[in-house]
Parts: structure tokens; sequence; C-alpha cells
């Protein structure tokens, strides 16, 4: 299973600097998120959060306990000079890879629990004291598709000093929560529009550091990518059973691929007209498969729209070839390879050895690029 | 008229974009009916770009001679 994580923030008005920190880290175990929100704002208050979160997110994901986080916290914090104190909110939000959760807040606002079907509830929390702070606990468990909203103060007081006189509360944000999940579902964007919501309650101007982030539990999407006609022609059925057994989504690279694939499955290929890039051969349809599109120019363009991005975001609004594969590599958590070795004499005018040729060269970088992005590869060549 | 094109990685880096554009804008501008379609190979990389004009290989082509052959195997208009 995978967490998915999304923060989104705004700095008190006139700081350039937010005084809320987010930090998280995942390990093969779990993935922590902790949200902290340091005295005052600005550069002391980005000074303060900023080693909070460091510190517990290091001390925690190296399974030190919470206890002597906050004990260490709370000792190395800078003092500071006019209020003679040291002081930072804290919440940490640990989720493991079955789903069990652990959490802690420390004078931060409760979090939102939303599960798949939008329902929103407070986590029911126990109260305890480590080194003369009182800090709110709580053990559950987390269902495919659930999500886990932590927010600092700034969020439950939006409105203070603009629309409102008490801010809007937990239970307003959550009137909101609901609204927004109603009309656009339970997705991580939800984090976006409810700053935007504070900030509008501040009148723009908003009043604290305000920040949201939320962590969504959900399946691993696994993709499967088939290029190249296998070297031995009677391994091309077992290369496409293989192909349509792994993975959710399917993608083929290559002319002759898609024929391999086409006439194992017996369907037909669409070989679509239009060029939406002058540099990227127009993509193709066979039923069932995903994205089928040509091969060594296309791969070879994806590597170059991955280059330097991590979000679907940033990739251009295009609908050539090669955009949508690297849309469908960034959205996946694990990508299968599955290369033939075939060459295509008109490709290869030099008599190059297999392990230097050009597909072999292009698999190579897209794999490294591939793990750069934290994704699970695993390639097999035929 | 059938017409198939071949995008293939060979033919595409040998201009069949332009064979593509041709045939449209001579199709457009004459008012005809013709069957374009794109395929991914027609196993003449060797020789790229290819086109096939009703079951007949032509590689490789450059847009004159394909529009010339389109023009050529037209029922006359007479």
């Amino acid at each position: 299973m995978e967490v998915d994580t999304k923060v989104a923030n705004v700095s008190k008005t006139g700081e350039e600097l937010c005084g809320d920190n987010v930090e998280v880290v995942s390990n093969e175990e779990s993935t922590i998120i902790v949200l902290s929100d340091g005295l005052g704002s600005g550069v002391k208050a980005n000074i303060l959060a900023n080693l909070t979160t460091k510190i517990a997110s290091k001390l925690l994901e190296n399974g030190i306990s919470i206890d002597e986080a906050v004990e260490t916290i709370t000792k190395t914090l800078p003092v500071c000079k006019e209020r003679q104190l040291a002081y930072s909110t804290l919440s940490v939000l640990q989720i493991f890879n079955n789903g069990s959760c652990y959490l802690v807040e420390i004078d931060n606002p409760p979090s939102f629990l939303i599960n798949k079907q939008g329902q929103i509830s407070k986590i029911e929390t126990e109260e305890r004291k480590i080194a003369d702070k009182k800090i709110r606990e709580a053990n559950f468990r987390l269902e495919e598709g659930d999500m886990v909203m932590l927010v600092s103060d700034g969020v439950v007081h939006a409105g203070i000093g603009g629309l409102l006189n008490f801010g809007l509360g937990w239970s307003g944000i959550n009137d909101y929560l609901n609204k927004y999940i109603n009309k656009y579902g339970v997705t991580t964007d939800i984090v976006k529009r409810i700053v935007d919501l504070c900030e509008a309650y501040y009148c723009m101007k908003p009043g604290d550091d305000t920040t949201a982030v939320v962590a969504k539990f959900r399946k691993e999407r696994e993709v499967t990518l088939f290029t190249g006609p296998p070297k031995n022609k009677n391994q091309d059925q077992q290369v496409v059973d293989k192909f349509l057994n792994q993975g959710d989504k399917k993608i083929v690279c290559g002319g002759t691929t898609a024929q391999i694939v086409a006439r194992e499955l017996d369907k037909e290929v669409d070989v679509k007209l239009k060029y939406y890039d002058q540099e990227v051969p127009p993509t193709s349809e066979i039923e069932g498969i995903d994205l089928v599109t040509e091969g060594l120019l296309t791969l070879n363009k994806t590597l170059e729209r991955l280059e330097g991005i991590d979000n679907i975001e940033e990739l251009p609004k295009s609908h050539d070839g090669a955009t949508q594969l690297a849309k469908l590599l960034l959205k996946s958590d694990n990508v299968n390879l599955l290369v033939g070795q075939a060459v295509n004499s008109a490709h290869q005018s030099l008599k190059l050895p297999e392990e230097m040729s050009i597909r072999n060269q292009i698999i190579k970088k897209l794999i490294s690029k591939l793990n750069s992005k934290g994704k699970e590869i695993n390639l097999e060549w035929f | 008229m059938k017409i198939k094109i071949c995008i293939g990685t060979p033919c595409h880096l040998m201009g069949a974009q332009n064979l593509i554009s041709a045939v449209e804008r001579y199709q457009q501008k004459n008012d005809l009916n013709l069957d374009i379609e794109a395929v991914s190979c027609l196993d003449q990389c060797e020789e790229a770009p290819a086109v096939e004009i009703d079951g007949q290989i032509h590689a490789p082509a450059t847009p004159q001679e394909l529009i010339d052959l389109i023009a050529n195997s037209l029922p006359s208009q007479n």
C-alpha cells in the first residue's frame, strides 16, 4: 500500500517565511507525517517549526519513542529572547503499510478523518503527559481510500480579524470539508481548497500561518510496459501472456511490438493519423491496452518529458504519446518492463553489440530516471 | 482508393508526417474521398518512408511523388 500526501499553506500576511512546517518521511514499514507550528511568525517561527519537524521525523523514523522525541525537542529548541519561551506545536501521523495508524497531537487542532465514502469524523484521542506537555494520542486503522487531514491553528481560526469574530472553528471547517467532498470527491486536492477558503475568510490577509496536510492511504499502482519484439519469435506468446497478467495499466511501445500484441490477442491495431507534437509519432489503439505508442523516439522523448519534474501537473498539456506515457509512469508506484531484444536492422546501421543497442541504452536511462523518482522497477529481457 | 502511410520509427524520421499532410491537403483541395490510414509498419524500414496505395507498396516516397501517384490512379475527370 502507498500513502499520497499533499500540503497547502499560506504565511501570515506580510511574512515571507511560513511559521508552520511539514515533513514527510517514508521507510519500508511506514510513512510519517509531521506538522509543527512554531511560536510567533516569520523567521523565528520558521526555525522553530523546522527544527521540530526535522527532529521528530528523524527520531521517529529510526524507531525512537514519541516520549523521547518530545523530550528531545523541548530541550533542544532555542529560547525566544523576548518571551523566554521555547515553543512549537506538533502533530505526528504514522501510517503503517497494513493501514494501522498512530497519531499524536500536541497543542494542534484535532485532525480530520475522512473515509473513502466521504464521511468526516474527529479522531478519538486519549490524553497523557510527557515532560509537562499534554499530548493527545490515538491508534486507529485506515482502509484503502481513507484520508487523514492535519491542520495548524491558522485553519480553525480562519476569519479572525477578517470576516468572523471567533473564526470558523473545527466544525466550520468540517462543514466546508463536507461540501467540497460532495462536490469534488475524496481527493488530496482538498487541502488547497481548504487553505484558499481560510485565506478568503481572512480577507486575503491571513492573521496566522495557515497549513493543512492530507495523507491518503491507497493501493499501489502498477504499470507494465512492453517494448521491442522478443529475440526469439517463439517467445512472443509467452511474453504477451506475461504482459497481460501483470499490472493494472498496460503500455505497448513500438510498432512491431504492437503488431505482436494485437496478433496474440486477435485484435486490430488502429493507428491514429494525428500529430500532437512534430517530434512524436502518433499513438495507436488496441482494445484492452491503455496506451500504444511508437517505440524508440517516443521513449526517448518520454525521458525528456520526465526531466526535472515529479508531478503530473508539471507535464505539458499535450496528448502526444510521450506525454501520455510520462503521465502513466509518474502515476504508478511499480513499473514492470518487458523488453524484447530483437534489433530492427533499419534502426541499427552500426553493428553494435547487444548491450549497447539503442533500446538497451534508452531503457537503462529510463530505469535510472524512474528510480530517482522513487519507483520500484522490475525488468525482464527477452 | 485506399492509402496506407507508415508512421513507424524510420518512416517518421524520413518524413511520414509530410506525406500525411500532403495527402490531406490534396484531398481537401480537390474535394476527394480518399481512405487514408496510418499503419505502424509496412516492412519497408530500409526504404523509408513507405506508403501503400491499393495494395501496391511505394518506397521511398516524397510528397510530390505520392500526390502524382494518387492523381494518376484517379479515374479520369472527363
